[in-house]
């Protein structure tokens, strides 16, 4: 199966890396290849350290408490995608 | 953060994948809304945008609509995540936009557009600006799977050499190992690493 990149990989960093990580075969990457998919995996961890102390995501996170303690009223929505 | 958690020998992605069905796979609402409040206040932006003709959303709007996403997300039977439906990217599209227009509807400004059922509906195609957040969320998740996939003193080395910077030479000065220590076990990580990537959870939401 030919998987397509959700965006033109060539021209962006982050499915550039993706298709690094996923390319088949175990062939080592070059450095160049490494050191670009190690900057994408270092930004997505620290946006990860980053929201686990920010006050912003603290105040979403009370929102939420408070909203699963109340009950629901909406419909779920149900198209497919 | 991730190190509280007990390991596991199922990925996160598995989990959040099975909605809120099975019980004992249940993910944290707290780490979910770490790992991916980012891509939901971009959709959450975009489609207020667009339900308004370009009109910019306050702060408060969008706290509110992520909260109601991660809560809805998390709520049992009536919002649960169907994977036969869709990708996980997808199912919180459309559960944003739904948030955001319960929200709108809620503030009626004067200048709003009347949300017909079309628009109200309708899902713009995902930017790439929300497709880049969300695999940045991906590659965070897949970093923590990795954590819980392998040794912990392996995950310490990748952490502090590929995620945090520290030169090779030092982590192995530190830890009283050797350098090709070191690189033996970052190989060892990244190859784990891309099995993970590889793994049919991870390939759905990575392609389309």
């Amino acid at each position: 199966m030919i998987h397509t990149p959700v965006s033109n990989s060539k021209s962006n960093p982050i499915m550039n890396a993706i298709t690094l990580l996923t390319r088949s075969g175990s062939a080592d990457l070059t450095p160049e290849e490494d050191a670009q998919l190690t900057r994408e995996l270092a930004a997505a961890y620290h946006m990860d350290e980053a929201a686990a102390s920010s006050r912003d995501v603290q105040r979403i996170a009370e929102k939420v408490r408070a909203r699963l303690a109340s009950p629901p009223a909406d419909p779920s929505p149900s198209r497919e995608g | 953060m991730a190190a509280q958690f007990p390991l596991t020998s199922i990925n996160l992605i598995t989990k959040l994948k099975a909605g809120a069905e099975d019980a004992h796979l249940q993910v944290s609402w707290k780490r979910f809304l770490e790992l991916y409040h980012e891509p939901i206040e971009m959709i959450a932006r975009s489609s207020y945008r667009r339900h308004t003709g370009g009109h910019e959303p306050s702060s408060g709007l969008i706290e509110d609509a992520v909260a109601n996403t991660v809560a809805d997300f998390f709520a049992r039977d009536q919002y649960r995540y169907d994977r036969e439906k869709g990708r996980l990217r997808t199912y919180l599209r459309l559960l944003t936009n739904a948030r955001v227009v319960d929200l709108l509807r809620k503030e009626r400004p004067v200048d709003q557009r009347p949300l017909d059922d079309a628009t109200e509906n309708g899902l713009a195609a995902e930017t790439p600006g929300e497709s880049d957040v969300f695999a940045r969320s991906l590659l965070a998740t897949l970093v923590e799977d990795l954590r819980n996939r392998i040794p912990l003193r392996q995950f310490e080395i990748f952490e502090r050499v590929k995620l945090k910077h520290q030169s090779p030479q030092f982590v192995a000065e530190d830890l009283g190992s050797t350098r090709a220590m070191i690189d033996r076990n970052i190989h060892k990580a990244m190859t784990a690493l891309r099995e993970l990537a590889t793994q049919a959870e991870y390939q759905e939401e990575f392609y389309e």
